[in-house]
């Protein structure tokens, strides 16, 4: 990265991808990307299996935010890309996956030491959810927000709702709709 | 890609009839799907999962994100590697602040297993290696059978530091219960194991700071073990990123650690709180899990922390099972009371209303399972202790400013005396040196009649530093010596480095050695808390306690002095009341002696005096200081003896109290002549003194007089090598002072000098003393016409003080009328008589009196904002209220002003004589006492210029 990502940064991006700056949007997202990875390689140093998603990405956001107090719209925006971020990793990853377990015939990816190991059957569910989401962009952008901060923001049904600003249970019944969508898609 | 048509359909019918009873819902879906098979299985699927209970795509977390993270950084490399003479064997996991590998030892000496911790934390901040290396020696030196030793440590090529800590394979200490459901009581003497251990370790100076579970591991016998101790410390020190990783143990973070505050053993007693709490319960105190999203955890533990028994009613009935009682309110019912408590003072937010060590919480526990009654501690003042210390520097330093040890001029003998006993050639060698060294300085050698002790010292540290041949033996005790005379004659900061020298790699063996070793602790410990440094001085004074008590358990004067020592770091960590009672018993102790040592005896009526000073307990202070003042008479205890200076600075400071400014006044002058006279005299006690000198003045009115003696105390301490905090303080008076006077551009570039002095020394925001600050600094924005600015920090140090010292501390009622101040400059009466009733009320709660000048003060704002409403005569009565209370305790000045006040609504009501007769009297003492250009003296100039 070759800029800072610096807490009055990340509200100034904001600000001007408000006002139609598409590359400000992309610098804020690359922001909150090397921000995540950072976070969780630091987690993931510390915490033996106790890592949370929610944990990751709220941490991100205190961090990218440092002691200002963004407003709504801005962290609204910024959860929302921090999900949009954490999707991206682990799809790379579960692609990453995917290609070595059809070269080497392996369901298992032994990367080191026996420590941990992403199934495959892991990777196919994280792409399964992509494509998923891909899926639900052209008919239901809604929805395909939805399950894009659940699954990957890990945030709770009332966050999401705070944050696509809808009533909490609209984002639920959403929510069934789409996590039986997704199991069903996910066992097909 | 899937087909979106599809899914589209799939969402809409399942939409329709997700909510349908079984048997509609069929016929339904026959309509709706109507042949499609595939989109009548894919919604059968959907609504199988939806009856499904469990999320999607929870719990791999962590394992999808390091895998994906190594992929991102290439993986491990360090497999089959060796660090040091450890051979990497395989990954353990991933622990503490970063990743454990299982190591064997590759040189082989022997066949060991062990852990290799690994952490990444050089990159930002590179450690310092020797010092890394010297600390790594003090873990080593650790060695408790509850504790994981260290046993090897070092850093990388790259600067990363990595451990070696024996293999512990063990489990989680919550888990491990758990999986062996045991009872409250099992769980409760496991627990005492850990304390056991963490006792051990605070016994030698090190704080954990990172106790959770993960840390303590049972092993395979059933025996706890301790992980990382020290560690943490170590790294947090160093290491920039360490700030960062604090984040993830927030869950066990004290109040101290998430306020970047002073870390000390109390921080341990918190999260053994915590780790007892959860062991017992099932559940956080703070409710905090691992789906608690991080914002929420801070927020969270700001919160109360629930009670033992709250959490235990909450427990799901497995919790309650697994701890062998039927169910959660049985298991509430086990905990109420004595364990209750007992958690509940672990965590209270304040350090010193914690267990004051982690063997009174052992005790405690113990007493629990013996079914006796707990003697939790109730929560103490710690927060209002914090501020007052640091509000009051320059007085607490003092606090510890009495010399003890030795009055210089008997500190020879005494110290020959000592020594003597010992009889060996090096004593003789040793005394012959200082005997050598004091001659050559002596009056005859140098023709100067006026030698002072503190020529006397330097000449005979210059000899010492000549003659670097000489051997440490010798060398040593002279310099222990030369240690406690600088202190004497109130040079902390020699002191401390000569006795520091004087005292290395001493360890006594035998009871003499090992009680003058105490004796000299004591000074340094002293000499510590002249220089701020709290926690070291605590740690000198514990250390000395503990000499004495191993080598002389059984001599009442040793175990009295043990008893009696004690400093700022003592309050600072155990809170004024524990410190109240102790200096107590300790002067009831001496006071059962047919002959009590004086020093001690001294020192003790100084420090019930300060505490006296601190609880605004204004006639125990005047009480406590006389008396002790009295004893150092009838004990023939000469009146320049350092050990008396701290009484007679209380005795100042309780007529001050206690608005008898005049008698103050003459006392300060008395014992600073006194203390000037004696020579080679202490600039910290002479700087107290002009400190209080000044208050004396200024009380009086008298603020030029005032100015000059806080200069001469700032310029004291500038040669005294004080800390920020109290040059800060001194500043401040000194902005206060020049305010007064109406030299208010001076003022404000005086705070604002200090502002950035404070930030320079990184005396952090969130520092306490800044309370005092920001009070002196928004009462100087005032007095510059700044009312909006002053507003802002008023309110926010308002808010600061309500939740720290609370409602019903001065501060709070000082800061309402400051409050008042503002609403009066910004013209808003309503606002203002609001605040100046409830500053009443705040101060009648404290003890005002009707005739006092905090009295008058308040009558003041009650006529200003009746003559704001337009209310002349309740202005005038009020006016004449206040004049009236002055007239007895109030200064020249105020008088003068509170007279040119009623003059100025005398002239608006039109009766003009007795306007010009107030006016007549006020005038030549306020242009006596301030500047042409300040406030009170221009209004009446302003009224002058209207009766004309």
């Amino acid at each position: 990265m070759t800029f800072p990502a610096g807490p009055t940064q990340i509200t100034q991006l904001l600000a001007l991808a408000r006002a139609g700056d598409e590359g400000a949007l992309d610098r804020a997202y690359a922001a909150v990307y090397e921000e995540l990875k950072q976070i969780a390689r630091r987690q993931l140093r510390r915490e033996r299996g106790t890592f949370e998603t929610t944990v990751l990405v709220h941490e991100a956001y205190l961090k990218l935010v440092g002691g200002e107090r963004p407003s709504p719209e801005d962290r609204n925006h910024l959860l929302a890309l921090t999900a949009r971020a954490m999707r991206q990793v682990l799809v790379d990853h579960a692609r990453y996956v995917n290609a070595l377990k059809r070269n080497c015939g392996s369901p298992t990816l032994t990367l080191q030491g026996d420590v941990h190991a992403t199934s495959g059957h892991d990777a196919v569910e994280v792409l399964t959810v992509d494509d998923t989401i891909e899926a639900l962009q052209k008919i239901d952008p809604r929805l395909a927000r939805v399950v894009e901060l659940r699954c990957f923001g890990g945030y709770e049904i009332a966050e999401i709702a705070s944050i696509m600003e809808l009533p909490d249970y609209t984002v639920r019944r959403d929510w069934r709709k789409a996590r039986a969508l997704l199991m069903a898609e996910l066992e097909a | 890609m899937r087909s979106a048509a599809g899914i589209g359909r799939a969402l809409e019918i399942f939409d329709e009839v997700a909510d349908l009873p079984e048997a509609s819902r069929h016929s339904r879906l026959d309509e709706l799907c109507a042949g499609d098979a595939a989109l009548r299985a894919r919604i059968e699927a959907m609504l199988a999962a939806d009856a499904r209970s469990g999320d999607l795509f929870e719990g791999n977390a962590a394992v999808r994100w390091s895998d994906a993270l190594q992929v991102a950084t290439g993986g491990d490399a360090l497999l089959g590697s060796t660090i040091g003479v450890w051979k990497i064997v395989a990954v353990a996991g991933r622990g503490g602040m970063g990743i454990v590998y299982e190591v064997q030892r590759a040189d082989g000496a022997y066949t060991q297993r062990a852990a290799l911790k690994l952490i990444h934390a050089a990159a930002q901040s590179p450690l310092s290696y020797e010092r890394f290396l010297r600390e790594r020696q003090i873990l080593a030196q650790l060695r408790h059978p509850n504790i994981a030793t260290l046993l090897d440590g070092g850093l990388t090529p790259a600067g990363d530091p990595w451990f070696v800590m024996e293999y512990v394979d063990g489990v989680p200490i919550d888990a491990w219960c758990d999986e062996r459901r045991l009872g409250v009581r099992a769980r409760v003497e496991l627990f005492v194991q850990v304390l056991d251990a963490v006792s051990h370790a605070h016994r030698n100076l090190l704080v954990h700071r990172d106790l959770k579970p993960s840390n303590l591991l049972v092993d395979a016998t059933g025996r706890i073990k301790l992980l990382d101790f020290g560690i943490a410390k170590q790294l947090q020190e160093h290491d920039a990123t360490a700030l960062d990783d604090r984040a993830v143990t927030f869950g066990y973070a004290s109040p101290e650690q998430l306020n970047n505050e002073a870390i000390t053993t109390a921080t341990d007693i918190w999260q053994l709180g915590i780790v007892l709490h959860l062991l017992l319960s099932g559940a956080h105190p703070f409710r905090i899990t691992r789906d608690t999203p991080l914002a929420k955890q801070i927020q969270q533990l700001d919160d109360q922390p629930q009670s033992l028994m709250a959490a235990a009613a909450d427990a799901t009935p497995g919790q309650a099972a697994a701890r062998g009682t039927d169910d959660p309110a049985a298991l509430a019912k086990a905990l109420r009371g004595g364990l209750a408590e007992i958690v509940a003072t672990c965590l209270r937010r304040a350090q010193s209303a914690r267990y004051a060590s982690v063997d009174a919480l052992a005790t405690d526990l113990q007493y629990w399972l013996q079914d006796r009654p707990v003697v939790a501690k109730r929560a103490g003042p710690r927060e209002r202790t914090a501020l007052w210390l640091r509000r009051n520097r320059v007085l607490a330093a003092s606090l510890a400013a009495v010399a003890t040890a030795l009055v210089v001029g008997t500190a020879v003998s005494l110290w020959q005396a000592r020594e003597a006993q010992r009889e060996s050639a090096r004593t003789r060698e040793s005394l012959q040196f200082l005997a050598d060294t004091l001659t050559a300085a002596a009056p005859e050698q140098t023709l100067n009649r006026e030698v002072s002790v503190r020529q006397l010292l330097d000449s005979a540290r210059h000899q010492l530093d000549q003659r670097s041949s000489v051997d440490a033996q010798v060398r040593q005790p002279v310099q222990r010596m030369l240690g406690r005379l600088y202190f004497s004659v109130g040079d902390p900061q020699l002191a401390t480095e000569l006795l520091e020298a004087g005292m290395r790699g001493i360890e006594p063996d035998n009871r003499a050695a090992a009680l003058a070793l105490a004796d000299d602790l004591v000074v340094y410990s002293d000499a510590l808390a002249n220089l701020e440094r709290n926690a070291d001085s605590l740690a000198a004074s514990e250390r000395s306690a503990a000499l004495r008590q191993k080598f002389a358990p059984d001599d009442p004067e040793q175990q009295l002095r043990a008893l009696a020592h004690q400093t700022v770091g003592h309050v600072q960590k155990y809170g004024w009341e524990i410190c109240r009672q102790r200096a107590e018993r300790a002067l009831a102790i001496a006071n059962r002696m047919a002959n009590p040592p004086v020093d001690v005896v001294l020192r003790l009526y100084s420090d019930l005096g300060s505490v006296a000073n601190f609880t605004n307990d204004r006639n125990r202070l005047l009480q406590v200081s006389e008396e002790g003042l009295a004893f150092a008479v009838s004990h023939a205890v000469p009146p320049q003896s350092p050990l008396i200076a701290t009484l007679l600075r209380n005795r100042i400071e309780g007529l001050l109290l206690l608005d008898r400014p005049a008698e103050a006044e003459a006392q300060a002058r008395a014992v600073i002549a006194m203390t000037e006279k004696s020579g080679g005299f202490a600039a910290t006690r002479l700087s107290v003194l002009y400190n209080a000198l000044a208050k004396a003045l200024g009380a009086q009115g008298r603020f030029r007089e005032s100015l000059a003696a806080l200069m001469h105390t700032n310029e004291l301490l500038l040669t005294d090598g004080s800390g920020p905090r109290n040059l800060a303080a001194v500043r401040v008076n000194l902005a206060t002072t020049y305010a007064q006077i109406g030299d208010y551009a001076q003022s404000l570039q005086l705070m604002e000098q200090s502002i950035a002095a404070l930030d320079q020394a990184r005396v952090a925001a969130a520092d306490t003393f800044r309370l005092h600050y920001e009070e002196g600094y928004a009462r100087v924005l005032l007095a510059n016409g700044r009312t909006a600015q002053a507003r802002q920090r008023l309110d926010a140090t308002l808010e600061l003080v309500r939740k720290t010292l609370g409602v019903h501390s001065e501060d709070y009622a000082r800061l309402l009328v400051d409050e008042a101040e503002a609403a009066l400059q910004d013209g808003d009466a309503a606002r203002g008589q609001r605040l100046v009733a409830e500053a009443r009320e705040r101060a009648i709660e404290r003890g005002m009196t009707p005739a006092s000048r905090q009295a008058a003060e308040l009558l003041h704002y009650d006529s200003a904002f009746a003559l704001l409403r337009g209310d002349l005569l309740t202005a005038e009565a009020r006016q004449r209220e206040a004049l009236q209370s002055l007239q007895s305790s109030g200064n020249p000045f105020e008088i003068a002003v509170a007279s040119s006040e009623l003059a100025d609504i005398l002239i608006e009501r039109g009766e003009y004589p007795e306007a010009r007769k107030l006016l007549d009297r006020a005038l030549p003492v306020l242009r006596e006492t301030v500047l042409p250009q300040q406030r009170d003296l221009k209004a009446a100039e302003a009224l002058v210029l209207k009766l004309r």
